[in-house]
């Protein structure tokens, strides 16, 4: 059952269907038109089956099947929340896993009353979502897609972005392996921190997938590279296509000699990567970029299966490592492990975060008037909490969720989920003192002059 | 090693470096007592002095976790909250403990939920209130026959207890729903919940009884609430880079002290003018989390987790005396309330 362990599929199966009468039940409700009634958000969930566990570890389903989890837990928390101060909030789950499907289930949802919609697992579906949201004037949370288009040519006034963009992963990847010298904040060790040392990441080879998207983030990376985190150059930079071969890739990196080969490639060809390069004999380091099913212990897994020698010890970035112990973020994730029986990790983060954020948005901002809710937002009227010390907000220039970013260093296989991998590091250092979070947290990603967003 | 739950009264001898020997450790005046969360023990200062003067052994540094500290209205006893490492796991290192100030012997040992961190103890000495931050609940202990008398629902996360001088009104924190739950302790249930600050923290009344202060860590707020109505009547901003944790109000009721675990700071609020009227900084200790006033109302101490030690501050010249070292990652530090011995 992959990450399942500690929970019987039978347990998991009677819980979803326990939601699946839920959400029956909900569509009997009327629908609320006012904050202090309550607040009905549609969750878009791009499965097949609401209930059962996907398998491929490198498909964005896993990442969309955790989203999904994530969603729930923190909607059983809201609506707990919101029953203390009388009020009400609810989360209708549907699948829909085309873009198609998801554009016509927002339709039914908005029929139905919701005025706030999440989802999007893919470029193509967070853009139809998005879209939709543009014309039905409601607010889209998207959740799962960090495609730079999103937040910039194809901008939407009302679509906002939990999911970290291709600018802030592919910024703290650079500033994480050039540094070479970070600082973690464990509770449990002797100092409060530990001192993580590395050799610092000075030459880097990008082994790129040929679509447009990848090669827009290897431009990215170039860019984050000469021009925003000084040290790192490029020894060696070759593009790649679907299915073939990696050998003349691992010829060229062996002549180059890089300190890090970055993978700027799909999931799946990733997992073909290690395994090719496993046996290859190399022993450069590697990464990736982290598509967020790549975040996830069930991709973990499959990498240490797949390349045993190269993928053990290899550092990934992540929206969230459910094994960081700092800012109760220990505390959450264990939360929803025990509820759920599924580490918290970035698609079930972000998922969780988005949630939660819609609901306490509505009542600190008493409105439900989408125009009143996008103000807030671009203002930063409201600011949320995610378990990560510091206060996070949108920017107003391209809707994206300041955040800092964490390391996951892989342990080695075990049956336990959460002993698969361990947190090693953030990013920014949120407890610098002196400086205000929108400052620090902008250290990662687009800035207003770089952005080319604009709102229609 | 198996360790056990054991206390030691420790003499510290630190001559040479400023600090004298310890007087007679079972001489219980004005102390302060610091919990340090990852040395696994208790500090214990002079006040008037501002010497170490001994230090409780709660058990192995890195396990057993010493964290929120309440004391007795007689100051004879003081109550600790004791956790470990583990969140997931049980182990012998979970309970809230009464210790005999005097003597150093554990008194009392109690039941709550997992992760003890926080608790108050009821002005007439009988009640004990711990929140369980995994279970979303609050426990009333009765302290003479360790019985739990009820077992509240709160927010999601609770954290911060406070109760008002009258005994009446308990309230809780809950990080994650930003909430503040007003427990009627005569029937032991949750009569009303406060929306305040983004992830709330600690909440502490006034000796007055006529406010209780609640801070706002991420939304970096402190709520004032007037009890009898149980709502927020004002919130004051503190700042967004300032993580404010720990609240103490000085005696007359007429200052609040506030620390900020990322400004590394105390501010200094007027609670007529309801104002930050001062914002000590200067020579302050790194991650000041929790503060306590001496009955005298003359001095404020913070325990600050990442420097391990207290800073002493003059309240009248809001400026910073001295720094004592005290253990690994202090935590809360408690006051008694009276001057003088048993």
């Amino acid at each position: 059952m992959g990450c399942g362990e500690r929970i019987t599929r039978r347990e998991l199966l009677s819980r979803l269907l326990a939601y699946g009468v839920g959400a029956s039940l909900w569509r009997l409700m009327p629908a609320w038109a006012a904050p202090e009634e309550g607040v009905q958000v549609g969750y878009l969930a791009q499965v097949d089956d609401l209930r059962a566990r996907p398998r491929d570890p490198a498909s964005s389903e896993v990442a969309a099947f955790g989203g999904l989890i994530g969603a729930r837990a923190a909607a059983e928390e809201m609506t707990a929340t919101a029953r203390l101060l009388g009020r009400r909030f609810a989360l209708l789950a549907v699948s829909a896993p085309t873009p198609e499907a998801a554009t016509h289930q927002a339709k039914r949802l908005v029929d139905r009353g919701v005025r706030i919609l999440l989802g999007g697992f893919d470029f193509e579906t967070a853009r139809a979502v998005a879209e939709f949201a543009q014309r039905a004037r409601i607010l889209f949370f998207n959740v799962g897609t960090p495609d730079g288009r999103l937040r910039n040519e194809a901008c939407s006034r009302y679509a906002f972005h939990v999911e970290a963009s291709d600018a802030q992963y592919i910024d703290a990847i650079a500033d994480w392996f050039i540094r070479g010298l970070a600082f973690l904040v464990d509770e449990d060790a002797p100092e409060g921190v530990r001192i993580i040392r590395r050799r610092p990441t000075r030459a880097w080879f990008l082994v790129t997938h040929d679509a447009p998207i990848w090669q827009a983030r290897r431009r990215r990376m170039q860019v984050a590279l000469e021009q925003r985190h000084w040290g790192g150059r490029i020894a060696g930079d070759v593009t790649v296509r679907g299915g073939v071969a990696f050998d003349e890739v691992f010829r060229a990196i062996r002549a180059a000699r890089p300190d890090l080969v970055l993978l700027l490639l799909p999931p799946a060809r990733q997992l073909d990567f290690y395994r090719a390069y496993d046996r290859s004999g190399l022993a450069f380091e590697v990464t990736g970029f982290p598509e967020p099913v790549t975040q996830t212990r069930a991709f973990f897994r499959a990498l240490l299966l797949a390349a045993p020698r190269v993928a053990r010890g290899a550092v990934r970035t992540v929206l969230w490592e459910p094994t960081y112990k700092a800012h109760g973020s220990l505390e959450l994730s264990n939360r929803l492990l025990t509820r759920w029986g599924h580490p918290m990790d970035g698609p079930v983060w972000a998922s969780w975060f988005a949630v939660k954020s819609v609901w306490e948005l509505v009542l600190r901002s008493g409105t439900l008037d989408p125009d009143r809710l996008v103000e807030a937002l671009e203002k930063g009227a409201v600011t949320f909490d995610g378990h990560k010390g510091i206060a996070l907000t949108f920017r107003p220039w391209d809707h994206q969720l300041r955040q800092p970013l964490a390391m996951s260093r892989l342990v080695g296989l075990s049956q336990d989920p959460m002993e698969l991998a361990e947190a090693i590091g953030t990013f920014p250092n949120v407890l610098a003192p002196g400086r205000d979070p929108n400052q620090v947290l902008d250290q990662l990603g687009d800035r207003p002059g770089e952005t080319r967003c604009r709102w229609r | 090693m198996r360790w056990r739950v054991c206390l030691l009264v420790a003499l510290v001898f630190l001559g040479g470096s400023g600090v004298r020997a310890a007087p007679n450790p079972q001489a219980v005046g004005r102390r302060a007592f610091v919990s340090n969360e990852f040395g696994g023990d208790i500090t214990i200062i002079d006040t008037q002095s501002d010497q170490i003067v001994g230090r409780l052994v709660v058990g192995p540094p890195g396990i057993a976790r010493p964290r929120g500290l309440a004391l007795s209205p007689d100051g004879r006893t003081v109550y600790v909250a004791v956790t470990d490492p583990w969140p997931k796991r049980k182990s012998e290192w979970e309970f809230y403990m009464a210790v005999d100030v005097a003597s150093g012997r554990i008194i009392g040992k109690y039941p709550c939920g997992s992760d003890p961190e926080r608790l108050t103890i009821t002005p007439d000495g009988r009640r004990m209130y711990c929140s369980n931050e995994d279970e979303a609940n609050v426990t009333a202990v009765d302290l003479r026959t360790n019985r739990i008398l009820a077992t509240i629902p709160t927010g999601i996360e609770p954290e911060g207890v406070g109760v008002s001088p009258d005994g009446r009104w308990v309230y809780v924190t809950s990080e994650t729903s930003h909430t503040v739950t007003v427990v009627d302790t005569r029937t032991n249930e949750a009569t009303k919940h406060i929306l305040v600050g983004t992830r709330p923290r600690v909440v502490v009344f006034a000796p007055d009884g006529k406010r209780a202060y609640v801070s706002a860590e991420i939304g970096g707020t402190l709520s004032i609430i007037d009890p009898s109505r149980h709502e927020v009547t004002k919130t004051i901003t503190l700042g967004a880079d300032a993580k404010p944790v720990g609240i103490a109000v000085s005696p007359d009721s007429k200052r609040v002290y506030v620390v900020g675990g990322r400004c590394n700071c105390v501010f200094v609020v007027d609670a007529q003018a309801d104002r930050v009227i001062a914002q000590v900084k200067e020579r302050m200790g790194r991650r000041p989390w929790g503060v306590a006033v001496t009955p005298d109302g003359r001095k404020i101490y913070t325990a600050n987790g990442r420097s391990d030690d207290v800073t002493v501050i003059d309240a009248a010249r809001m400026s910073v005396i001295r720094s004592i070292k005290a253990g690994r990652g202090a935590h809360s530090i408690q006051i008694r309330p009276q001057g003088d011995g048993n």
